[in-house]
């Protein structure tokens, strides 16, 4: 497909499902009192609350989480070479989860409210280094996998001793909320403190395109591109940290979205690293928004988590990935 | 009618404080002179709920200690006498060491625990959950057959059914709707210790009404569409801001806080269904009847 014309349809696909997560709520409202709430003009002020101040930022959050995911599972996979990269995999999420935890459960956020993305970002920038640090740049799967499954239970298991340790009765409610994610109740409030850092991500992992693809010929390939190869990797962990430190910090971690976006589109793109990028991003919001709205109408006695939905649908990519490396290995 | 928001109603009037006082400073006296070898202390409470019923039950010399919470004034209605009993961990060691020959705990707990008390020769008497004031009363008085207190039960009793009486003849005929609300969102429908104590004190219930039964959760959506006359909060600012009260951080129900009224039930009152659950009635009372 024409690389155009795949950015334009999932725009198009994005829009349509952000309008579609207006419409989804305890209050039916039909598309056009949404329409007119949405834009203040409608004739009853409760329902311009309900699309305004509740849905709008619920909806904004989750394109903003989808899009970092999908980004940063795409500028991992195309750094490491590995198809199987991604920020929960790699620990990169459960790892910010643990900087939001310590920057809750300290106080430090109620003192400074940037304490919690800035604390969230630090983690999981520390979780990516020590990754690279470990798994080394041209890890196999394995090592990849286990690295990142050490780094991501050494995350849980201090998160759940930070909440432990701190005055928290809810505290394995609120382990579950860190682990699966949700955009429940999340406000305008949460968009302001997370929006300005995960852009900042997205730009930084922008920069990474021409890299990335020099970078798929082989490092020494790359080097005489006159990519530097050490500099590439540093844009793209900082770029990681602050995209997925950001979309945790507000949402708790929703796994393998940076898994099954860009390895759907990545056949559609010609398997250039640097064409995945942006539809990598539209496709995750494209993922999280939907997985939103399903969230909101499959009945259940209290609301799904955003990760049940997301692990539902991308375990079987990774089994199936996994497969199909098997194979190609013999 | 209830307080305006920022004035909070705390513990309602001098009347019921004066009682919860009186029940405790009996037992304060008798606690202090347990030194005494007369009565050999043998009654342990080892939970919040049953702390509750030892205090007002059991002979003051017969407690050999209450729960690691009875001291935390947030939780515990019994904090003032518990300071001068020794505190019990959920354990069966704790317990053990108390010298009680009779534990007194809810329908919780570890089953584990139990068992092991029972095999070393413990005497366990578990107390019914209580959601209404009619099995409040059932759970006194399974307890104080278990404990022979049966006279005392009966003048307890008699008093709290007095003070609900004389609630009910009190409470001005309109009935302001009441949402009930933790800053997670959760709320308190039919079913509950919470939904009695606000039906008692002339309540409507935002969380029965929508069809909540138990506990739930409260929706912001639905929030918007019907607000309540009152919010009912329980010690809602000392929790810390966590990922798990997005509910009570979102502006919508900030802004709404701040123009509906917030009477605030302390939660000591209803942390059980117990007899401070009267109490808690009362506070909620108190608060329709306070001008504007």
């Amino acid at each position: 497909m024409n690389r155009v014309a795949l950015v334009l349809l999932l725009t198009v696909m994005m829009t349509a499902f952000l309008f579609v997560s207006l419409l989804v709520g305890t209050v039916p409202l039909t598309a056009g009192t949404a329409v007119r709430a949405l834009f203040g003009v409608a004739l009853d002020p409760r329902h311009v609350v309900i699309v305004q101040d509740i849905r709008l930022p619920r909806a904004i959050l989750g394109a903003m989480v989808g899009a970092s995911l999908g980004l940063s599972g795409a500028v991992l996979q195309g750094l490491l070479r590995n198809p199987l990269a991604e920020p929960g995999l790699t620990g990169t999420s459960s790892c910010a989860g643990l900087g939001a935890v310590i920057a809750l459960y300290f106080g430090w956020s109620a003192a400074f409210p940037l304490a919690l993305p800035l604390a969230a970002m630090g983690m999981a920038g520390v979780g990516t280094l020590l990754l690279f640090l470990v798994a080394g740049r041209n890890a196999g799967t394995l090592t990849l996998i286990l690295t990142g499954v050490a780094l991501s239970s050494l995350a849980v298991a201090l998160t759940s001793l930070a909440m432990n340790l701190s005055p928290n009765p809810y505290a394995l409610s609120e382990m579950v909320m860190w682990l699966l994610g949700s955009l429940h109740d999340r406000s305008f409030v949460d968009v302001t403190l997370a929006l300005p850092f995960a852009a900042a991500g997205w730009l930084i992992l922008a920069t990474t395109g021409r890299g990335l693809d020099a970078l798929s010929l082989g490092e020494e390939t790359a080097a005489s591109l006159g990519i530097r190869v050490q500099r590439l990797r540093l844009l793209a962990i900082i770029g990681t940290a602050l995209a997925v430190g950001a979309a945790v910090a507000t949402t708790g971690s929703v796994g393998f979205v940076g898994l099954v976006v860009p390895h759907l589109l990545r056949p559609l793109v010609r398997y250039q690293p640097s064409h995945l990028l942006l539809p990598s991003a539209l496709g995750g919001a494209i993922l999280v928004v939907l997985a939103d709205i399903a969230v909101r109408v499959i009945p259940s006695s209290s609301e799904l988590m955003l990760g049940v939905l997301t692990s539902l649908v991308g375990i079987p990519f990774f089994l199936a990935l996994i497969l199909k490396l098997q194979w190609s290995e013999r | 009618m209830p307080a305006r928001p920022g004035s909070t109603t705390n513990g309602g009037g001098p009347r019921p404080v004066l009682r919860i006082a009186s029940i405790l400073a009996v037992v304060a006296v008798a606690a202090a002179a347990k030194a005494e070898p007369s009565s050999r202390p043998t009654i342990a409470s080892i939970d919040l709920c049953a702390d509750q019923a030892v205090v007002a039950l059991a002979d003051p010399g017969s407690i050999a200690g209450l729960s690691r919470w009875a001291r935390d004034v947030n939780l515990s209605p019994v904090a003032p006498v518990a300071g001068n009993l020794p505190s019990l961990a959920e354990s069966a060691e704790s317990v053990l060491m108390s010298g009680a020959s009779t534990v007194v705990a809810d329908t919780y707990g570890d089953a584990k625990t139990f068992a092991l008390l029972d095999r070393i020769g413990v005497t366990i008497f578990r107390m019914p959950a209580a959601d209404s004031f009619a099995e409040v009363f059932v759970a006194l008085r399974l307890i104080a057959r278990d404990l022979h207190e049966e006279a005392k039960e009966r003048i307890l009793e008699a008093d709290l059914s007095t003070r609900l009486d004389r609630l009910q003849a009190s409470l001005p005929p309109q009935r302001p709707r009441a949402a009930y609300v933790r800053a997670d969102g959760g709320t308190a429908g039919d079913g509950t210790a919470v939904d009695a104590a606000l039906a008692a004190a002339g309540y409507r219930n935002l969380a029965t009404d929508l069809g909540i039964h138990g506990w739930g959760r409260l929706d912001l959506e639905t929030l918007v569409m019907s607000p309540p006359d009152v919010f009912v909060t329980s010690s809602f600012s000392s929790r810390r801001w966590s990922l798990h009260d997005a509910f009570g951080r979102h502006p919508v129900f900030r802004d709404m806080e701040a123009r509906v009224p917030t009477v605030v039930v302390p939660a000591r009152l209803w942390s059980c269904g117990g007899w401070p659950l009267v109490q808690a009635a009362e506070t909620l009372a108190a608060a329709r009847r306070e001008p504007r």
